[in-house]
């Protein structure tokens, strides 16, 4: 796979992709709600500044050929869209006026018949 | 087809051919055990199942006004299952019913996700009072001018694709049969259709949503919700526009599950006797009024 998009410098922003690089969307949801809103903007506000960069670096490959490092990257993005409404819309780490998210349990399809 | 229970094997037709230890039922007629008939039709690439073997309307006559377009659009094979939810709520099921076919209620429910990307008005409702199975849609468009929040995110997801209901895509959705289906509106979403009694259909440009509700008692129901896409994610762009929609939606749906709770426990408590409708909330009206003349036992829609 050619790279025309060189890979953003992300050295200074390692430790903040460490803590939200995790596998999906369930675990970062609960990352999110367990965290304090320091935390939260902090991690946000690391990683705005890039994520176009990071986005149009990592949307070269196809999904299936992300791994490693870049892998951990993607999973770091996609938990900006995790903290996105907790950061511009309720200045907190969980929605006041909504039922627990985590109520809402994930169906592996559309048959899904687990007794809740 | 075997039985999973014992291991009675039933025939194409339904009749019982095989009973493991036969000799251990008395008095035992295979030719009158086999499976009950109930009627199987398909429309929208949904199969819908009535546990009447002899229905006195056909599926097709049920769903009007949703004709051979809907069938076509919805029925093509590319929409495949993408992601979705099961959740047991403390609410009467036709509550989360109510929630889903009314724009009146967004302004203030969703004040803290996304007032300002659907407004109240900008959600005309129809009913069709002749209609069976159909009592009513509701319709959703963008205002000209978005106010409300939209995000760095938000905007840079709009990029890869259009899964967000709530953010104005830079791209066009694909989905082929749409015509007679789509409004060709630049600035409409969705179209939600009310399929009597507990399923509210949700039709898009690219996305199909759908949510069922059932009864558990009078103040408990089962919920859940399943979205239908055409084509698989392939790259991260893709990928970073469905989580973003996937979440915005989710959090919206907190909200109104949220606002079902309560609700109930108003009801609950006894006090509140009636609730107001008004006009911009007509399908609700429809759906009361379907149900009353259900539940008589008329099997009017009038
Ligand atoms: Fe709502």
């Amino acid at each position: 796979m050619s790279q025309a998009i060189a890979r953003p410098d992300i050295s200074d922003i390692e430790v903040e992709i460490n803590l939200w690089a995790l596998p999906t969307t369930e675990e970062r949801l609960v990352k999110r709600m367990n965290s304090t809103m320091e935390e939260i903007n902090a991690f946000h506000y690391a990683m705005l500044p890039k994520l176009p960069a990071i986005i149009d670096y990592l949307n070269q490959f196809q999904l299936a050929d992300l791994v490693g490092d870049d892998l951990k990257l993607s999973r770091a993005a996609l938990a900006m869209c995790e903290v996105d409404n907790a950061v511009y819309k309720w200045k907190a780490p969980v929605l006041g006026t909504g039922i627990d998210s985590l109520r809402m349990i994930k169906k592996s399809g559309f048959s899904d018949r687990v007794i809740l | 087809m075997t039985c999973d229970f014992h291991g009675w094997v039933f025939d194409s037709e339904g009749q019982l051919a095989d009973v493991p230890g036969e000799e251990l039922f008395g008095d035992f007629d295979k030719s009158k055990l086999g499976l009950k008939k109930v009627s199987v039709d398909v429309w929208g690439g949904f199969i819908f199942i009535n546990l009447d073997p002899e229905p006195s309307v056909s599926l097709k006559e049920y769903l009007k006004p949703l004709n051979d377009s809907y069938d076509k659009y919805l029925g093509n094979k590319d929409w495949t299952w993408s992601y979705g939810w099961r959740a047991k709520f403390n609410a009467n099921w036709k509550l989360l019913v109510d929630a889903q076919i009314e724009g009146y209620h967004v302004d203030q429910t969703h004040r803290n996700t996304i007032a300002g990307a659907i407004p109240g008005s900008y959600a005309p409702a129809d009913a069709y009072p002749e209609s069976i199975g159909v009592p009513a849609r509701v319709c959703a468009y963008r205002p000209e001018e978005m106010t409300g929040v939209q995000t760095d995110v938000a905007l840079l997801s709009a990029k890869h694709g259009a899964t967000s209901l709530y953010t104005k895509s830079e791209n066009e959705f694909t989905a082929k049969d749409g015509e007679g289906v789509l409004s060709d509106h630049p600035l409409w979403i969705f179209d939600a259709y009310l399929l009597f009694p507990n399923v509210v259909l949700f039709i898009q440009k690219g996305q199909i949503l759908v949510q069922r509700t059932l009864p558990i008692s009078p103040s408990e129901c089962l919920w859940e919700v399943d979205f239908f896409h055409t084509g698989e994610l392939e790259d991260f762009g893709q990928l970073f526009n469905s989580e973003q929609g996937r979440i915005q939606i989710r959090d919206v749906l907190t909200e109104d599950l949220y606002t079902a709770e309560g609700i109930q426990m108003n009801f609950n408590a006894g006090v509140i006797k009636e609730i107001q409708i008004n006009k911009q909330e007509i399908a609700i009206r429809a759906f009361y009024h379907r149900l009353m003349s259900a539940v008589k036992g008329t099997g009017e829609s009038k």
